[in-house]
């Protein structure tokens, strides 16, 4: 299908998410849509393991782009994300040639394009395949705040400027997801520049047709029974930190291979890790509390 | 409003209500720049204000840029867009601080923010609680300090800084393991005629740090208070990465404060943010409050700095517990004592003998000053 058609309308988002198994509200869905239309980058902010990075992925698939994923970390730098010179190539370059030119004639030649190692956001820019690709860049508050300067050029003109070949532009804007776990503030110049969304922790509703489209062969109502003990988890104020999504699967998924068909202290007791992992919060679960969260005497 | 808005396809009446809603907004604190007014106008090309639902998601996708941006505007959005009319009761549009904690989806329903009565100042950054009985009236006063003795503490920030940094800097230095330094490399193939016949690698120092200042701002410290607000500028100026909570009976960010403003200004600017000098100091709890709420901002390479005299009105075996915790997870625990320089100073209330078998490093706000600079990096 075109990616006029996927990314046509809300109801097609919608429908293009949930066919990738990805359970999107009605505001996700107006987000991304919007995103794709206006041609801006779409910023994710949430709670850590709720599917901010799913999102990339699953729009990659429901339009068949390349996903360019650039993971974030302190001390990100341009060299590692945009582009860098293959000094290696250049060295033997000049070594070949250095008897037969002169030496101008060689350094306009290793200030090619042939020699730019092209990191993912150079990548995603200049990527022609016939769909364009998803760009995902995956915790940026991560990322030095002088990162999100590099960024400013890329993400509103879509264009990098190399200082010895001039400014390259996208040849198809690329779909660009950015996530971040709010363990900073982004700067206002990056926020600027994107749309916005956020996805907290899910209703038991949603929690439950989550598990149910993502661990195959879980019955509805022990999804339900693990999404209610999930959700009371959460609800337990001292906890450090509260399980997402990605911990209710892993669990969901631990429970069905051990071929059980209800939630039981015995088996939370055994299992807790899957869902909580932090040692001070697996001390604050003593057998009594989880009886308690259980709704068991 | 932009001229770019007129080219959307929105009549000229809703364009009006448009400007008015962007107006209403601001008047609640959410400044909504003419960029996302552009987007919010581009955005209704594609879906029609008549489907409410729909355009209350384009209006936060487009306008809102945090989760204290998206209850603002999902509470103003009610009012402003509602079906029947607002009655003007003749008050001024009162801002709401934002929630503890986000709503889960994002939703409207979960949202528990007390109401704020007419005329208080509304602090600027997150909040913890609104009221608190142990919390007199009288506000802070941050007279400055003088600019050499404020230059003084600098250097000793400075140093501070260098003793607890654990992130990689920008600069590198010549190490046996590490990413292949080119420069270096070609550098040294200059003594051979060009042939890399020696590999040199690099790696970058550590000269960055991650502070969480937690500034006990209640009654008992009011004495210090410029002192270390100047100890507090300072951290924040020279560590980047640096959060700023205030705490006495309640805690409450203010970071956005102390950011990229003269010292004066960041003055006046932080005694408005922390609002009324609190009498009674809970300190155990509000760490406890501090862990729950931003419990996850506490990694293996920050340090907690925490400023204090350590006067706990409450379960003082609380603090000591919650110092440990942050011992447990934390690079270092910094505590900054008014008193611990003078003579007679002894840690003799049971908060801070609690919490000293847990501390790293136990200064003096005068040790941030030049002549202490030894002093604080041998300690």
């Amino acid at each position: 299908m075109a990616v006029s058609k996927i990314l046509g309308s809300v109801d097609a988002v919608h429908a293009a998410m949930a066919a990738q198994n990805y359970v999107a509200d009605r505001g996700l869905a107006t987000a991304v849509f919007l995103a794709a239309k206006l041609g801006k980058p779409l910023l994710v902010e949430g709670e850590p393991g709720c599917g901010k990075t799913e999102i990339a992925k699953v729009l990659a698939a429901a339009t068949g782009g390349e996903l360019i994923r650039l993971q974030c970390y302190e001390g990100l730098d341009a060299s590692a994300a945009l582009y860098e010179w293959n000094y290696a190539k250049q060295l033997l370059t000049i070594r070949l040639h250095e008897k037969e030119r002169a030496p101008k004639d060689l350094e306009s030649e290793v200030f090619d394009e042939r020699f730019l190692l092209r990191r993912p956001l150079l990548k995603a820019l200049t990527a022609d395949g016939p769909v364009p690709p998803v760009l995902l860049i995956d915790e940026v508050d991560r990322a030095d705040e002088e990162f999100e300067g590099l960024l400013l050029e890329v993400l509103s003109e879509y264009q990098v400027t190399i200082p010895e070949i001039g400014t390259i532009k996208a040849t198809a804007i690329p779909f660009v997801v950015i996530t971040s776990n709010r363990t900073r503030e982004l700067s206002d110049a990056l926020k600027r520049r994107c749309l916005y969304a956020y996805l907290g922790f899910p209703s038991l509703e949603k929690e439950v047709a989550i598990l149910r489209k993502k661990v195959p062969g879980l019955e509805d109502g022990f999804a339900r029974d693990i999404a209610a003990f999930v959700q009371r988890v959460r609800g337990e104020e001292d906890l450090v930190r509260r399980p997402g999504i990605a911990e209710t699967l892993d669990w969901a998924a631990a429970l069905l291979a051990l071929g059980e068909r209800g939630v039981t202290r015995e088996l939370v007791e055994q299992t807790l890790g899957f869902l909580v992992k932090d040692a001070q919060d697996l001390k604050a679960l003593p057998p009594a509390r989880l009886d308690a969260l259980l709704g068991t005497p | 409003m932009s001229p770019e808005i007129s080219r959307a396809a929105v009549s000229a009446d809703l364009l009006r209500r448009l400007a008015g809603f962007f107006d209403f907004l601001r008047a609640r604190h959410l400044d909504v720049g003419v960029g996302s007014q552009v987007d919010l106008a581009r955005a209704l090309d594609h879906v029609s204000v008549l489907d409410r639902d729909r355009f209350r998601d384009a209006c936060r996708s487009t306008l809102a840029k945090s989760p204290a941006d998206l209850s603002i505007l999902d509470d103003a959005f009610e009012v402003y867009w509602s079906t029947t009319p607002v009655v003007e009761t003749g008050a001024t549009p009162r801002p709401r601080a934002p929630t503890s904690r986000p709503p889960a989806d994002g939703g409207l329903e979960s949202i528990s923010t007390p109401p704020i009565p007419t005329g208080t100042t509304v602090p600027i950054g997150i909040r913890m609680g609104v009221y608190s009985p142990d919390a007199p009236g009288g506000g802070h006063t941050l007279p400055a300090l003088d600019p050499r003795r404020l230059a003084a503490m600098r250097i000793g920030a400075r140093t501070l800084r260098r003793a607890i940094a654990t992130l990689p800097g920008r600069t590198s230095r010549s190490a046996r393991r590490g990413r292949i330094d080119l420069r270096r490399t070609m550098r040294r193939a200059g003594r051979t005629s060009g042939e890399l016949l020696d590999l040199r690698r690099a790696r970058n120092r550590r000269a960055l740090a991650e502070l969480l200042v937690l500034w006990d701002v209640s009654g008992s410290m009011r004495d210090h208070d410029a002192v270390l607000a100047a100890v507090v500028y300072n951290l924040r100026r020279l560590v980047r990465r640096t959060r700023v909570f205030a705490f006495s009976t309640e805690v409450r960010e203010v970071s956005a404060v102390l950011s990229g403003m003269p010292y004066r200004i960041s003055l006046d600017a932080l005694a408005r943010a922390l609002g009324p000098a609190g009498g009674g100091t809970r300190i155990g709890r509000c760490l406890r409050d501090f862990r729950r709420e931003f419990g996850r901002l506490v990694h293996p390479w920050t340090t907690v700095v925490v400023l204090s005299d350590g006067w706990d009105l409450g379960d003082t075996d609380l603090l000591g517990r919650e110092v440990a915790w942050f011992h447990e997870k934390a690079h270092r625990v910094v505590w900054v004592n008014p008193y611990a320089r003078e003579a007679r100073f002894r840690p003799e209330t049971a908060g801070m003998q609690n919490a000293l078998p847990h501390i790293d490093l136990f200064l003096a706000p005068s040790d941030f000053e030049t002549s202490s600079e030894s002093r604080l990096a041998n300690r």
